[in-house]
């Protein structure tokens, strides 16, 4: 272990010795400062306000996922061509620790960087957010964006005597009669913020402006009814009502059952089963879910460092660097798997039944499919669109990010100290 | 010359090739120079081995071979009986590169510091260990300044330091005195000798004939890839048919005495000439003179020692550095090692 942080230590050094770390710091914090001067929003102080935390942590984790590829690309590679990694194979030191220590060090680094950039954008954030004027417009700023929500989706309740088969596909509601979700609420309900209901329906009319009249009420642990309000929607267009702040209560089982009161149009309501109807709860602050989002960004940048690691292990620089921002833009790709047949088409038109563009359908979904057998699902463990959606990052998910990119950030690094220990470093040209 | 030791007696070797090749190949595999052809070498104990051969010859090649750094071909390696890549042998090897690999953006200090913990040193050794050597390359008053700034025989120093801070058995130099001022030169080879007196193997490689005669007991010489000879440096010297007197000979008188004594004994004028100091002595006298005058240091310093952890004793190691027929003899390693063994508490 002593090695491993020795040569951490040394990494660490390098970096600040070269001026490495004072270039990254300065990307890192001078960016936000240009955005907040450049940045026009909609108008409003929170859309103002999220464009900027949008573009400013989009801005920050790029910029960290690159420097990790670069300088992991650039730990070993730079070594082999300065030749000082043959002075370390001299040395009683394994080869998977000399990576381990340069992994350890390049992290290091990454990690102080990327708190340093959190803690910038944070306070950045509330200086932007104390010269907000109005109280509404306070209001808003506080519900829509320093609230973090817990998004839940209520499950369809077949009616008295149906099958769960009847809302496979969501709740029909006929007319003058109700359609009923249930949802349990999470613990962490916060009191102090309304809850959100979004709801959409689908009717057959050919009023795209008709105007439907309901009923919404609410039920806690199966009690009495305890809420109800009256709602004017058209189809296909989402809803939104406000729960007043501390009427549902932490952990407690939701029934909600919507009456639809429209008899005149005398057509049936659709609520999908995806969207129809959903909560947005109150369940946490800003500070704890910017920490598990910095706790995602710090796993990414764990499995990139390796990746560049790995890569440097194997190739001179130019090559390596290459090499391992290949992965993620293949990664990237990839998520467009399902649109992969678009690139035949874009190729060869629509003339589909060319030998050639089924070749090359098969062969792109071959390699998409490898790709995504080697390679984590980096846009999984992306917390950015949650964070600036305000939407609740569970603990879990960030656990996973570490779990599942440090496996593969150890996998990597084997594979690199496998490679590195055979290649002969006395000759020249390696 | 002491009688070679009989098979049974000789003590096992501390490296050994046993008629290794190797080529370098091109991007296809085809073999492109065959630098170092069906080379057998053994190295004993306490001996102080010298590689010579013109510039490409293979003497760098043979090194690495020695040290793992490059595999053989053909051919088997054994470093203290082990492989040259096992991490034991390596703990018990320096090695001084040809060229200096040093790190650009770090001093001396942090520079040994670094090898020294790769070594699991303590950290008081450590400190007590950097001293010492930045004491014996004469760096001690550089030791926070960066090695990029370094010239050539200073960087040469710290890349000699870095291969002793682990206080090796074995040490490999590859042309340990390239870029090395005179001073230097005559430091590295009483270092060389004084850890040689301490019971350490030295290989060396260098196309400086006459270094390499001042220290190496045997010495082999490489041509195109092969051994061409190899064996103690007096034996293949020596011209057993000629021989030498030297004598106090102030005046001219006294000389052509002599000469017709020695014409009378054996027949024939013998050659008269008066012996020279080399230029190397008279470069150190001169230094040594000017030293009072001189100012502010800027490259390294004069006056060092052998580093205090490197050696068992001052008064044997004086001896060992300013006597060169004091020197072991390389044949007798077991006699050097029963020295040693002796002295050290
Ligand atoms: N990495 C390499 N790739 C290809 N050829 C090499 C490599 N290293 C050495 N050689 C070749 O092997 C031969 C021996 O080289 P080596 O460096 O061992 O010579 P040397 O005796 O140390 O020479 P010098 O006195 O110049 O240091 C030379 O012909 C050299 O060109
Ligand atoms: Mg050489």
């Amino acid at each position: 272990m002593r090695r491993v942080l020795a040569l951490a230590w040394l990494t660490c050094l390098g970096l600040w010795r070269t001026r490495v770390i004072w270039l990254l710091l300065v990307l890192l914090l001078g960016m936000p400062l240009i955005l907040a001067w450049v940045l026009q929003g909609d108008g409003t102080p929170v859309g103002e306000l999220r464009l900027w935390w949008q573009y400013s942590l989009g801005w920050s984790s790029g910029l960290l996922s690159m420097a990790a590829l670069t300088m992991g690309a650039a730990a070993i590679s730079l070594e082999v061509a300065d030749r000082n990694l043959i002075l370390l194979r001299i040395k009683p030191v394994a080869t998977l620790q000399v990576l381990l220590g340069k992994w350890l060090g390049l992290v290091s680094v990454l990690g102080c960087a990327l708190l340093l950039g959190m803690i910038f954008l944070w306070v950045g954030l509330h200086y932007h957010a104390g010269r907000v004027v109005g109280s509404e417009s306070r209001r808003l700023l506080q519900r829509e964006f320093f609230t973090v929500n817990h998004s839940l989706q209520p499950a369809p309740l077949p009616a008295p005597g149906g099958t769960p088969e009847d809302v496979s596909q969501g709740v029909t509601v006929a007319p003058g009669a109700t359609g009923s979700w249930k949802v349990t609420l999470p613990t962490s309900l916060r009191a102090d913020e309304p809850t959100l209901l979004y709801f959409e329906f689908l009717a057959s009319v050919a009023d795209p402006a008709a105007e439907f009249e309901g009923l919404w009420l609410f039920a806690q642990d199966g009690g009495r009814e305890e809420l109800r309000f009256a709602s004017t929607a058209r189809s296909g267009r989402s809803s939104r009502h406000e729960l007043p702040a501390g009427w549902a209560s932490p952990g407690a089982e939701l029934v909600m059952t919507y009456q639809h009161n429209s008899l005149d149009h005398g057509v049936s309501l659709l609520f999908p089963r995806a969207g129809g109807v959903e909560l947005s709860v109150p369940a946490g602050g800003f500070a704890g879910n910017l920490l598990r989002a910095g706790v995602m960004i710090m796993a990414r940048l764990l499995f990139l460092a390796a990746l560049g690691i790995a890569a440097g292990a194997a190739f001179s620089f130019p090559v390596a660097l290459f090499a391992a921002a290949a992965a993620p833009v293949m990664e990237l790709l990839n998520r467009l798997r399902a649109d992969a047949s678009l690139w035949t088409v874009w190729l060869f038109g629509d003339n589909r039944d060319d030998w050639t563009a089924r070749l090359l359908d098969y062969l792109v979904m071959s390699a998409s499919g490898l790709v995504s057998l080697l390679l984590p699902k980096l846009a999984r463990f992306d917390p950015r669109g949650s964070v600036t959606a305000g939407q609740m990052i569970a603990w879990p998910v960030a656990g996973e990010a570490v779990v599942v990119c440090g496996l593969y950030a150890a996998a990597l690094l084997g594979l690199g100290a496998w490679v590195l220990a055979r290649r002969q470093l006395g000759a020249v040209d390696s | 010359m002491t009688e070679p030791l009989s098979n049974a007696d000789r003590p096992s070797p501390v490296a050994e090739l046993r008629a290794v090749s190797r080529a370098f190949r091109d991007f296809w595999g085809r073999p492109t120079v065959r630098a170092v052809v069906d080379v057998t070498l053994e190295i004993r104990p306490g001996e102080i081995f010298g590689l010579l051969g013109p510039n490409g010859s293979g003497k760098s090649t043979t090194l690495k071979l020695l040290l793992g750094l490059l595999r053989p071909d053909q051919g088997a390696i054994r470093v203290f009986g082990l492989s040259p890549t096992a991490r034991a042998a390596r703990a018990r090897l320096g090695y001084l590169p040809e060229d200096n690999y040093v790190y650009q953006h770090f001093t001396p200090e942090e520079v040994l510091g670094f090898y020294g913990r790769l070594f699991n040193l303590r950290s008081d050794e450590l400190q007590r260990r950097i001293g010492q050597l930045l004491d014996m390359i004469g760096l001690q008053h550089a030791r926070n300044r960066t090695l990029g700034g370094f010239s050539k025989g200073m960087a040469r120093r710290i890349g000699l330091a870095q291969a002793l801070i682990n206080d090796p058995e074995l040490v490999v130099l590859d042309e340990p005195t390239s870029g090395l001022d005179p001073v230097g030169c005559r430091q590295v080879k009483d270092l060389i000798r004084m850890l040689s007196a301490r019971g350490k193997t030295i290989v060396l490689s260098s196309h400086l004939l006459a270094d390499v005669e001042d220290v190496c007991h045997r010495v082999g010489i490489m041509h195109h890839g092969r051994m061409a000879v190899q064996g103690p440096v007096h034996e293949l010297l020596e011209d057993r048919t000629q021989g030498r007197l030297t004598f106090p000979a102030p005046d001219a008188g006294v000389l052509e005495r002599a000469a017709q004594a020695v014409q009378q004994a054996v027949g024939a004028p013998p050659l008269i000439d008066r012996p020279c100091c080399t230029l190397e002595q008279f470069f150190l006298k001169q230094l040594e003179q000017d030293a009072s005058q001189a100012s502010a240091p800027t490259g390294v310093s004069l006056a060092t020692g052998l580093a205090e952890y490197l050696q068992p004793l001052a008064g044997r190691l004086e001896q060992a550095a300013h006597d060169p027929d004091a020197r072991p003899q390389a044949d007798d390693p077991k006699h050097l090692r029963r020295m040693v063994d002796a002295e050290e508490p």
